[in-house]
């Protein structure tokens, strides 16, 4: 379910997002990469310019694409017709390094005037982002690192029993 | 050649116990040594006794210390990769090694020809004179 937020400033600006908070969790000890996607979208009459940011202490292990954005023109609030929307790519470059804590921070996107638009102020709104990193996870090996683990059981059990078998009829 | 294959057979078993460490305790590779976790230090530490054991058996048959000592730095590397990248084929690459090695040498050991005991020869004596008889006897006087 996308949770889209509106941001009214006075009475002629807002964009729209969804989620409005991003909670992700991982296991220490593995590096992860995961992609989250964040809905921009324009509902009022006139073409803004929005760019992203992140702010706090997660904001080295977060990329977002594309960081600057246009969009055109929406229907305007209360419309029933589909408003131009812009889907921004969240990377999170989470390193096998980082201890087991919780980091937060924020996606920032700021509404920029667009020359020939009516906006003529910048708003800023935020998705909230909590990245918790848990403990190491016991490791589930594939069939196949089983399977091997299992042919060097037997391959350690047959060269004892070949070996003694060759020493005793010689 | 025995050196050799009881060193496999060691490193074998180490390397066994490295991979249930690897399943069931996962986490104990995490504390570090010299900006290396543990994943490195017990695998080089299974990876050492066997180069030593294929270092004191390079006066016998060359080819099982040459690949042993070959194997060994790729063994390292590859438990450590699979460790702190999480990726299980470096592990089934760990563990196929000590498999490999434990074939040829079990291989060799079966088709190794045992030096014989030497067989003192049988003892033959040459065929006896004629028996002497009392009318071939000529006694001297």
């Amino acid at each position: 379910m996308v949770l889209v937020s509106i941001c009214l400033v006075s009475t002629v600006s807002a964009i729209g997002l969804g989620p409005l908070k991003l909670d992700i969790t991982v296991n220490k000890g593995k590096e992860t990469e995961l992609v989250e996607y964040i809905g921009v979208l324009n509902p009022e009459p006139n073409p803004i310019h929005v760019t992203a940011s992140v702010t706090g202490p997660i904001a080295e292990f977060i990329t977002v694409d594309p960081q600057e954005f246009d969009l055109p023109a929406g229907p305007g609030i209360g419309t029933g017709e589909p408003r131009p929307a812009q889907d921004v790519k969240v990377i999170f470059n989470i390193p096998r390094e980082l201890p087991a804590e919780r980091y937060t921070g924020e996606i920032v996107f700021t509404q920029r005037p667009v020359e020939g638009g009516v906006l003529g102020t910048a708003v800023q709104l935020g998705v909230k982002v909590n990245l918790n990193i848990g403990e190491i996870a016991k490791a589930e090996f594939p069939l196949y690192v089983t399977m091997m683990t299992i042919v060097l059981v037997i391959a350690l059990i047959a060269s004892i029993i070949v070996v003694n078998v060759r020493r005793f009829y010689g | 050649m025995d050196k050799m294959f009881y060193g496999i057979w060691i490193y074998s078993m180490l390397c066994l116990v490295l991979v249930f460490l690897y399943g069931y305790y996962t986490e104990m590779f995490e504390s570090s040594f010299l900006n290396y976790n543990l994943s490195l230090w017990s695998a080089l530490l299974a990876n050492v006794i066997l180069a030593i054991f294929s270092i004191i058996s390079l006066k016998g048959p060359k080819i099982l210390p040459i690949l042993g000592l070959i194997l060994t730095p790729i063994s390292t590397y590859l438990f450590y990769a699979s460790w702190t990248q999480l990726n299980y084929i470096y592990l089934a690459g760990f563990i196929i090694i000590p498999v490999i090695l434990l074939t040829v040498a079990t291989v060799m050991k079966f088709y190794k020809k045992e030096p014989r005991h030497e067989v003192a020869p049988r003892r033959t004596y040459p065929a006896e004179p004629y028996p002497a008889t009392r009318e071939t006897v000529k006694t001297r006087y």
